[in-house]
């Protein structure tokens, strides 16, 4: 124990003390009514839930569905899951406000061990394969620059280590923050790619041209769309740093405005990666698929101009590592949060379980993808399938505890949200059933 | 040592279940109905397909 920890009153944790100080903060900015500056302190974790899961292979996907079937259908759609997302991550901002527990912690403690180990094992899990497949958008897009994997590894490792140096969840939002802003390169890339601006008006308030060609590729799209704009990390991740913000639940108004900041800004930037991907729509875009669209950058360069590469190709590595550090933030989280270990950016992190599992979950991702023939695309799809599925299970909890009226108060879920969140779990649900027995069947030689 | 006006401005900004020593006491398990408890089964049930489905096709993938 150091001697500042040892002067701290009983009860009382370097946790606690640099808690207090951000809410010091928030206090007199409320107290001396400072709008804007009271907005300022408690944007954060929405943002970053939101932002983060507009990571590397989203970005790949929205641009590869752009580039195979043009705006069409998936503009609107594709706004429209963010509307979802926003509903998902109010009651995840709105239980970590109230209780200042993590999502992991309320699961084991509430519905007992099994669940809560299911959840975290199933995060930890699917966590890692988003973390390989971040790392290979990393390496995508320096290898626009004629950079190798091992410097994408290193990167993202670095990065991680770095963010939590400072022993302040405040420093370590700032600083994901001041990154996630560069997930914008992607409307930059939107904007040079030169868009017919009355096509884009004609896709957004129609869904038209919809798109042909082959219904169940196209359904798979639909659900994978879905599934990536939805996760179990960012329930995770918003109310475990929700928590760890410190908000309470004078702040839930200013947590809504956060939630729907990062929406409004998500889908704007994913919408721009769908419009420069479309860009290759007359140029054989269809054939630059997924993961293994390394060359989407290249593409853009040929038919766009070296601008809209450059600018693609730094998005990509942008949004790679903004993810790799959420993701292993809410690893962290919900490892520290099962085991009953300390779980937070204040105090003293290093050395602690919470710092290892963040850096370990880091580098066993980026030490895979420098393993030689593993099979990075097939594990990232998988992935992807997966978390879709297990999604049900999550948003089954988070509405059970959001609508908690022993928890939860005078803050528990209305019968409208109630309505509308059931409704999303459904629809989820079917997607992720279809999706998981789609590709069964066509691994069975069935379909 | 921290003098007792240091120890209340750290407390003053802080709810009392906000701090460390109160998030870390367990809570009590919920009390579901029958109806939820059938629900979390059918959730057992649809996780444990879905995964086999996905397993099966992820392995069948790499051979």
């Amino acid at each position: 124990m150091s001697a500042e920890d040892a002067a701290l009153p009983v009860g009382l944790t370097p946790e606690d003390r640099a808690r207090s100080s951000d809410r010091r903060r928030v206090h007199s900015a409320r107290q001396s009514n400072r709008r804007v500056y009271l907005v300022w302190l408690l944007l954060g974790p929405g943002i970053l839930a939101m932002l983060g899961e507009n990571d590397g292979p989203s970005m790949i996907s929205y641009a590869t569905t752009g580039a195979t079937y043009g705006l069409g259908l998936f503009l609107p759609f594709l706004i429209a899951t963010f509307v979802m997302a926003a509903v998902v991550q109010e009651m995840c901002m709105r239980v970590g406000a109230v209780t200042h527990r993590g999502y992991g912690q309320l699961v084991l403690q509430r519905f007992g061990p099994m669940w809560g180990w299911f959840s975290a094992g199933d995060l930890i899990l699917t966590n890692l394969v988003t973390l390989i497949a971040e790392f290979v958008s990393i390496r995508v897009g320096l290898a626009y620059f004629h950079l190798g994997p091992a410097v994408a590894a290193l990167l993202g490792i670095v990065l991680v280590v770095l963010t939590m140096s400072g022993g302040r969840y405040r420093s370590w939002e700032r600083i994901v923050l001041g990154l996630a802003v560069f997930n914008g390169l992607f409307l930059v890339a939107a904007l040079l790619v030169k868009p017919r601006w009355g096509a884009v008006g004609h896709a957004f308030l129609t869904a038209m041209p919809f798109p042909g060609g082959n219904s169940t590729t196209l359904l798979l799209l639909i659900a994978s769309t879905v599934g990536a704009t939805v996760t179990p990390w960012m329930i995770f991740f918003q109310q475990s740093a929700s928590a760890d913000k410190g908000m309470t639940p004078a702040d839930v108004r200013h947590g809504r405005y956060d939630t729907i900041a990062g929406a409004v800004l998500a889908a704007l930037f994913g919408c721009g990666a769908l419009i420069a991907g479309a860009a290759l729509f007359q140029h054989g875009g269809a054939n630059i698929q997924g993961l293994a669209g390394a060359g989407f950058p290249g593409a853009l360069k040929h038919t766009s101009g070296g601008a809209v590469g450059t600018v693609f190709a730094l998005g990509l590595i942008e949004a790679g590592a903004v993810a790799i550090l959420t993701i292993s933030a809410s690893t962290g989280y919900a490892v520290g949060e099962c085991i009953g270990a300390p779980h937070s950016f204040n105090g003293r992190t290093r050395r602690s379980v919470f710092w290892a599992v963040n850096v370990g979950a880091a580098a066993i991702a980026g030490a895979i993808i420098l393993i030689p023939g593993v099979p990075l695309l097939s594990i990232a799809l998988n992935a992807n399938v997966l978390a879709t599925v297990l999604l049900p299970v999550a948003l089954v909890f988070l509405i059970i505890l959001a609508s908690d009226r022993q928890l939860m108060g005078r803050w528990a879920n209305s019968p409208l949200n109630n309505t509308v969140a059931i409704a999303i779990v459904g629809f989820v649900s079917l997607c992720g059933a279809a999706y998981a027995i789609d590709a069964f069947l066509q691994t069975v030689h069935v379909l | 040592m921290i003098d007792y006006d240091e120890h209340q401005r750290l407390i003053e900004f802080l709810e009392e279940d906000q701090l460390v020593s109160d998030t870390s006491r367990r809570l009590p398990r919920a009390e579901l109905s029958r109806t939820a408890e059938l629900g979390l089964w059918a959730l057992r049930v649809f996780v444990v397909a879905m995964s086999v489905l996905v397993i099966y096709t992820f392995v069948a993938g790499l051979g």
